[in-house]
């Protein structure tokens, strides 16, 4: 009895993802618990399992195909089960039809049409014509040739380089840059969020003299990361207010300490969690990050890695910028955003002295949060930043 | 330039390989005063006495090894066989040990041996299933044997010198319907070497890989296409090995497609070999399937009715071009 593969829902808000590729070919045999196959979602590429052994058959879904949550994207079959017909021509089928089948059918299923590039989807070209379509950057995809059951041969290659209209001067100006999921949908986030939250920033500067020693004695093993997000954990569990999350009316103050760090991926900027960030030592807290950098430049990251942050840290110092304003990270109440450490001078018990100085600012939605909550969490960071040996 | 027949090609240069080298000698059946089964050998005997062209009774086998043996002593035996169904009889001596002598002494001693066979049907006919096989693609599969199927009476006697000259046992065929063919042969002598291609007729459209009588049935289509404006090109491999590659693969290049021909059964023949060649090499340069025109995979029949549908014939090369041309295949 064959199962069908439905695109599971991956987040909470997941509507639809684009199917990324298939690990297993059509007719191979898989594993419940194997990773059968990759989608996009807003958030990241996932890798998703196998519910079921099986043979993947019937397949539906193709790399770049738009793919809505619950959709049948293929099947698993036991070996020698044919594939039940796609949902498609289940739905041609007109209910309780015992007609003989129309003309074009019969023709259809003739062996000669079996390769019609129109009917499968696989594009049938001779290997010239491919390397011209790749030279001449045509798409060969969707396009019928003029050769036996529709095979795409140089000449019509040549024809669609042709065709192809050359680009308008004004188009010449610019290009148009196609944006991931992930940029989509953090665009509409930010907007939403913008719109929608009142939102103050708290400014401080700490001394880093001590954390810049303890970093050298640890011979540079820990990024600033490492330290901003272990101590930005310590910090919260004293301060327990910035560590919520703002869902509808309910403001929901977290017992786990969830840490996002944002950084950079191919896909655009994604947010993955450091969970109970304050139960992990530096060394925790690194391995951790060094595994999600790697998963995020690789697009790679899982739902798990982006669920659940209730609070964010975002760090720029390594582009070398002083200091910066983050937009929230909603539902979460509060962001740290971090600039570079700069040698500046500072008064010192009357003295002006040059201190390695962090300028550190803090975002907060004035909705859950206001400055006398935030301003001892801020200073408690500050303090811990300074004096990094009572955690470390 | 003087016009002689394919046969008359080949005497011309065992008499002047005999004249030129005291160690070439021949041997065989009914060659000496009968002049060979087909003539080929006429007039040699009376020139060189039967020390230098001897008749052999029909024992294939045992003649090859004498050759070899003559070979291994310094002799440069050139044999014939009446028919080249008949070598299967002296496959051991030939397979075993001409093809293998040289590299299993380590290069020690060599094996120059010629042996001349007739081979192939076509207009010879109802010479059947025991006289009219193309047998090439048996030694073509063997290492260290070179194999030879000249087309025109220029290249047989080119190639025969070569042939002779070569230190490794070569594969001379010779085919029956063409001893009576004429083309131009200049008068003194040269050497065709072996594993050089010709480009019988150069054009733009396909190549046709052709050798021995099927090179000119592909002329022939070659013609009849022209008149409807398909520009063929046609490649004479004349030495089946060693291939030479690069000139089948440069026109491939260049046309885009390849219609390979072959007289001999299609299952296990010389054009699937080509063909794979060709894919890999040239397969970004493919722009249709390769197709391949062979004998059919039966033994060759008596009836004149049915031989006639064994081989394929210009009509058949010059249809299969055609579909190619306008994407049928």
């Amino acid at each position: 009895m064959a199962v069908e593969i439905r695109l599971p829902k991956l987040t909470h808000d997941m509507e639809a993802g684009v199917f990324v590729e298939w690990y297993r070919q059509e007719g191979e045999a898989t594993k419940r618990g194997e990773v059968l196959y990759a989608v996009e979602t807003d958030k990241a590429t996932a890798d998703v399992e196998a519910e079921a052994d099986g043979v993947l058959s019937g397949v539906i879904a193709q790399p770049g195909d738009e793919v809505a949550v619950g959709q049948v994207i293929a099947y698993l079959t036991t070996p020698g089960e044919a594939a039940p017909p796609p949902p498609s021509a289940k739905e041609a089928a007109a209910p309780g039809e015992s007609a003989p089948p129309p003309p074009v059918q019969a023709e259809a299923a003739a062996p000669h049409d079996a390769a019609d590039p129109g009917a499968g989807g696989r594009v049938v070209a001779t290997p010239l014509a491919r390397r011209v379509a790749r030279e001449k950057g045509v798409e060969l995809r969707g396009m019928r040739g003029s050769g036996p059951r529709g095979r795409i041969v140089r000449a019509d290659v040549l024809a669609a380089a042709e065709r192809a209209p050359a680009p308008p001067a004004a188009e010449a100006l610019y290009e148009i840059v196609t944006r991931t999921r992930v940029q989509d949908q953090t665009a509409r986030r930010l907007t939403q969020m913008w719109q929608e939250t009142p939102q103050f920033v708290l400014d401080l500067a700490a001394d880093m003299t001590k954390a810049m020693r303890w970093r050298a004695k640890t011979g540079g093993r820990f990024s600033f990361t490492t330290l901003l997000v272990r101590v930005a954990a310590a910090a919260l569990r004293r301060h327990p207010q910035c560590n919520s999350l703002l869902v509808g009316g309910e403001l929901r103050r977290y017992r786990a300490i969830n840490i996002g760090v944002a950084m950079a991926s191919e896909a655009g900027l994604v947010v993955p969690v450091i969970h109970d960030a304050d139960r992990l030592a530096a060394e925790g807290i690194q391995a951790r990050l060094d595994a999600l950098r790697a998963r995020a430049e690789a697009g790679r990251l899982t739902p798990d890695d982006l669920r659940d942050g209730t609070f964010t840290v975002t760090n720029l110092g390594m582009y070398g910028v002083d200091a910066f304003t983050a937009v929230l990270n909603p539902p979460q109440v509060a962001i740290l955003a971090c600039g570079r450490i700069q040698e500046t001078p500072v008064a010192v018990a009357g003295e002006v002295a040059i201190r390695p100085m962090l300028t550190m600012r803090l975002t907060v939605d004035h909705r859950a949060v206001d400055g006398a909550e935030a301003a001892p969490f801020l200073a408690a960071v500050k303090d811990l930043l300074e004096n990094p040996y009572q955690l470390i | 330039m003087r016009e002689i027949t394919y046969l008359a090609a080949i005497n011309e240069e065992l008499r002047e390989a005999m004249a030129e080298d005291p160690r070439v000698f021949l041997m065989g059946e009914d060659i000496g005063a009968h002049g060979g089964a087909f003539g080929v050998t006429r007039g040699l005997w009376e020139a060189f006495g039967a020390a230098r062209v001897l008749d052999t009774p029909i024992s294939e086998n045992t003649l090859a090894g004498a050759a070899l043996g003559a070979a291994l002593t310094g002799m440069r035996p050139v044999l014939e066989f009446m028919f080249a169904d008949f070598s299967r009889l002296a496959l051991d001596q030939i397979l075993n040990e001409w093809a293998k002598v040289r590299y299993m002494y380590g290069g020690q001693c060599t094996a120059p041996v010629v042996l001349r066979t007739p081979q192939g049907g076509l207009s010879w006919k109802s010479a059947a299933a025991h006289h009219a096989q193309s047998l090439e693609a048996l030694f073509v599969h063997i290492p260290g044997l070179k194999v030879v199927l000249p087309s025109t009476p220029y290249d047989a006697k080119g190639l025969l010198k070569a042939a002779i000259q070569d230190d490794s046992p070569v594969i001379f065929l010779e085919h029956k319907a063409m001893y009576a063919d004429k083309g131009p042969v200049p008068e003194e002598a040269y050497l065709v070497p072996l594993g050089q291609a010709d480009l019988k007729r150069a054009g733009e459209d396909v190549t046709i890989v052709a050798a021995g009588k099927m090179c000119h049935y592909a002329l022939e289509a070659a013609e009849a296409l022209a008149a409807e404006g398909i520009d063929a090109e046609v490649i004479d491999p004349r030495t089946l090995k060693p291939l030479d590659e690069a000139a089948i693969f440069a026109s491939v290049r260049k046309t885009h497609r390849a219609v390979l021909v072959q007289e001999a059964p299609r299952t296990g023949g010389v054009a699937a070999d080509w063909g794979m060649r060709i894919m890999e090499a040239c397969f970004d340069w493919l722009d249709a399937p390769i197709v391949r025109l062979a004998g059919a995979d039966v033994p060759i029949p008596y009836a004149n009715s049915l031989e006639a549908q064994v081989w394929p014939r210009p009509a058949d090369i010059a249809e299969a071009v055609r579909r190619l041309v306008a994407l049928e295949i």
